[in-house]
């Protein structure tokens, strides 16, 4: 069942001065399935944030149509969705307790104080509740924001951006706050620039380039298809037994060679066990998700 | 209900925190603790002068404090983003204003009612007069400042907060004026001048008839029916505004 | 919110909240009552004056005092004075010193007994149910020698319950003013004794000094010399009896009374 899908959606702001049309969002087009972790890359002015926005009635479509659990956008489904906005800002005045106890009154579930304490547990600021928030640093912040973004214990979690500003340790506990999520079954959507990032936890991916999704896919699809080659280590034949397999690299005892398909090194693979060879190891390398995308952006 | 009272004590809160109210506060307790150095100049109508200045202080503290706090108050929380992650809440629009509208008359309510509560200490010890009165008017003025604070949260939908401030003011002074600028257009006599005195007569906030300044000065009896018709058109009329704000705000983007 | 519902609400607050005004703008009586009469001064200032009416006039009140004080300092001129207790009570029609203090000053220092009873028939007009505009403008005009309309003016202030038996009195000993010195010397009396007002104190001082010296002066032409003092005064008959005020006697010395 899909979670969210997204149709055709345009968004377009004004220039207030000159008065025309701006492109954000010419045509984006995804569906977010349910229990999966969906991440939208694209560069910075892609439109990533202006689709989640849409998605969360920050900003009003221009064209399109965006569904939520299957209905078209409306407030009460926002009971069961959390988001967490890029680069957060709340009120500063009051405590962490305070800030998540005030987003607790917006939701028509009575959330309640334990509930309130044990989030802020899971993220790391049981210490720091009865501090004010506008003494918090960047990764307190993030940490607050994922809190109030999970506090109504939502089906569906919009991330944008959420390992932005944080340093390794701080991403490496959103991460594994993703992955808790995702266990406990809900479906998580996120936004990044952030390739490894990405590569660790999606599920499936969009990329966006200029207001479009040029890619979609499966990431182990998306990935397994683009093996640049098979590197296979031989021991126990010479140089020459090999040349017709292709350039030989010698490392020791080892030699290394690199094999552009399944079939040339099913064929190699014999022919070592033939003559009395022994095979090492046989490790196929795949295109990055950096490269895979850098490829993709540049065919456009 | 929940989250207009959770939005209305947070906008309290932070008002609190605003200089902006200390200083009224302050500034008002000052002037009419210094109120005494009119007595003597009061030629005999010490009891009067000292009343009348005081209420009059509290009333313009008031209108201050609406526009000063009042038509910040959607502003900042959309230039601080704030409201971000407010609205993506489970919260309609109208909530979000009327909680809004809450916890800014809870703030003026408060300065008022320490003002209030000054001049009745004052006067106890200046003029030697329990002046009870004083919250009759205190009653009136509360409802006029809804309707402004109304006005405010309005204005602050669309508009900036010196726009906002200006036009409040100038909304505040017409509810003021309007009974007379519509006894002249009767003696002026111009179809055109009539229609606009009428239009701002009737259409604007009209706080002519609630001003009972007199009746409490001279301790004259006040129509009953007053005080059935301060909080019902107050309420009808901050109906009208908020009605017209949020069908504006719904239409805002956050970018 | 649905445009046709919000739209149907935003008509029909505003239809209600008009409807209110409309059911209450004949219940709150204009102080002014009569037709508008535009005076650029007064009714200009009321316009303008934003509900701050009162406060405003308390602000004339006090600058007309220092305006009052300054021009009789220097021996200046008054001329002001009428603007400024006109606006005064444009401001605040309630507001009775500004009538009675300025029907007083008006009469006494700009001699204008007509300025005066304008001033205080506006007084009547704002404040029907107050006695004491009345009997100040009654007073006036017994200080102008208008017995008649003295009288008049007292009777009118005595059907009010406050003051009643005081206006009356002095109704009456308007009435009797022919009788001779005797009412005249007793009116001033009471009028000393009845009230806190030092302009009227004043009044009645001189008032009684006055027939002090009509005496003498009678007792000059008649008998060739000034009386020695008042006793022989009251014992040749020209005088009832020997008056006193608050406690002091008056004295006679070479055609000058004294208190």
């Amino acid at each position: 069942m899909n979670i969210l899908e997204v149709n055709h959606l345009k968004k377009y702001y004004r220039s207030p001065f000159l008065r025309r049309k701006v492109r954000a969002v010419e045509d984006i087009s995804f569906a977010v399935k349910q229990g999966e972790i969906f991440g939208l890359l694209g560069p910075n002015g892609a439109g990533k944030t202006t689709t989640l926005k849409s998605i969360v009635g920050l900003l009003k479509p221009d064209g399109g149509e965006i569904k939520l659990f299957g209905m078209p956008l409306d407030i009460p489904q926002r009971e069961r969705i959390g988001f967490l906005p890029e680069n957060p800002y709340f009120y500063r005045h009051l405590t962490g307790y305070e800030l998540l106890n005030f987003y607790a009154h917006l939701f028509k579930k009575h959330i309640t104080a334990k509930k309130i304490k044990e989030v802020l547990k899971m993220v790391g600021l049981e210490h720091a509740m009865h501090r004010k928030v506008g003494g918090y640093s960047k990764g307190m912040l993030q940490r607050v924001g994922f809190a109030q973004a999970i506090l109504n214990d939502p089906d569906f979690i919009i991330l944008d951006e959420p390992m932005s500003g944080l340093d390794p340790i701080g991403r490496k506990e959103m991460k594994d706050w993703i992955f808790k999520l995702k266990s406990e079954g809900k479906t998580i959507l996120f936004s990044s620039h952030i390739l490894p990032d990405v590569e660790m936890i999606c599920d499936r991916v969009a990329i966006i380039y200029r207001g479009r999704v040029v890619s979609t896919g499966v990431l182990s699809e998306i990935l397994q298809e683009k093996v640049r080659f098979i590197e296979v280590t031989i021991e126990g034949l010479d140089e020459k037994t090999l040349e017709n397999f292709g350039k030989v690299i010698r490392s020791g005892d080892k030699l290394m060679l690199r094999l552009s398909s399944e079939e040339e090194k099913d064929r190699l693979v014999s022919f070592v066990v033939e003559k009395g060879g022994r095979i090492i190891s046989v490790a196929p390398y795949r295109k990055t998700l950096e490269e895979h995308f850098m490829e993709t952006l540049e065919a456009q | 209900m929940k989250s207009i009272l959770g939005i209305g004590i947070n906008t309290f809160k932070e008002g609190l925190r605003d200089k902006t109210l200390l200083s009224v506060f302050i500034s008002g307790f000052l002037l009419i603790a210094a109120s005494r150095i009119l007595v003597p100049i009061s030629i005999g109508e010490s009891y009067r002068v000292i009343t009348d200045f005081g209420l009059a202080l509290v009333e313009v503290l008031s209108v201050l404090l609406t526009i000063f706090i009042g038509t910040r108050i959607l502003y900042d929380e959309i230039e601080r983003k704030t409201i971000y992650t407010v609205v993506t809440k489970p919260v309609r629009v109208s909530e979000f204003l009327i909680g809004k509208l809450f916890g800014l008359t809870l703030l003026v309510f408060s300065i008022q009612f320490l003002l209030f509560l000054t001049i009745f200490l004052f006067s106890k010890i200046y003029l030697h007069f329990v002046f009870w009165r004083v919250f009759v008017w205190f009653f009136f003025l509360f409802f006029e400042m809804l309707i402004l604070n109304g006005v405010a949260i309005l204005l602050s939908t669309f508009t900036t907060p010196i726009t906002s401030g200006l036009i409040s003011m100038l909304i505040y002074i017409i509810a003021n004026t309007s009974n007379y600028l519509k006894e002249l257009s009767q003696m002026v006599k111009l179809p055109i001048f009539t229609y606009i005195a009428n239009f701002l007569y009737y259409f604007l906030p009209n706080f002519t008839l609630t001003n009972v300044k007199t009746e409490i000065l001279y301790n004259l009896p006040i129509d009953k029916g007053l005080y059935l018709f301060a909080p019902s058109y107050s309420i009808m009329y901050v109906v009208f505004l908020l009605t017209i704000a949020t069908m504006l705000f719904e239409k805002r983007e956050f970018y | 919110m649905k445009k046709l519902g919000g739209l149907l609400i935003i008509i029909i607050s505003l239809f209600v909240s008009v409807l209110l005004v409309k059911s209450f703008e004949d219940k709150k009586k204009s102080f002014t009552g009569e037709k508008l009469l535009f005076f650029p001064s007064g009714k200009f200032i009321q316009g303008v004056a934003c509900g701050y009416n009162n406060f405003l006039a308390d602000l004339l009140w006090i600058r007309g005092g220092v305006y009052y004080g300054g021009q009789k300092l220097k021996h200046g001129s008054l001329e002001y004075l009428n603007h400024i207790f006109n606006v005064i009570t444009d401001l605040d029609p309630k507001f009775i010193n500004a009538y009675t203090t300025g029907g007083m000053f008006l009469f006494d220092d700009l001699h204008s007994l007509e300025m005066s009873m304008k001033l205080l028939d506006k007084g009547i007009y704002n404040n029907p149910t107050n006695w004491y505009v009345p009997f100040m403008k009654g007073f006036i005009l017994y200080l102008a020698e208008k017995y008649d309309l003295a009288y008049r003016w007292f009777m009118v202030a005595s059907l009010y319950e406050t003051g009643k038996g005081l206006a009356f009195k002095f109704a009456n000993w308007c009435l009797q003013k022919e009788k001779g010195p005797e009412m005249t010397l007793k009116f001033w009396e009471n009028i000393y004794n009845t009230t806190g007002n030092k302009w009227m104190r004043e009044k009645a001082v001189k008032g009684i000094s006055r027939v002090i010296l009509y005496a003498a002066v009678k007792y000059k032409r008649e008998n060739g010399e000034w009386p020695e003092n008042i006793v022989v005064l009251v014992k040749s008959g020209y005088l009832p009896y020997v008056p006193s005020l608050g406690g002091k006697y008056f004295l006679f010395k070479e055609g000058e009374v004294l208190w």
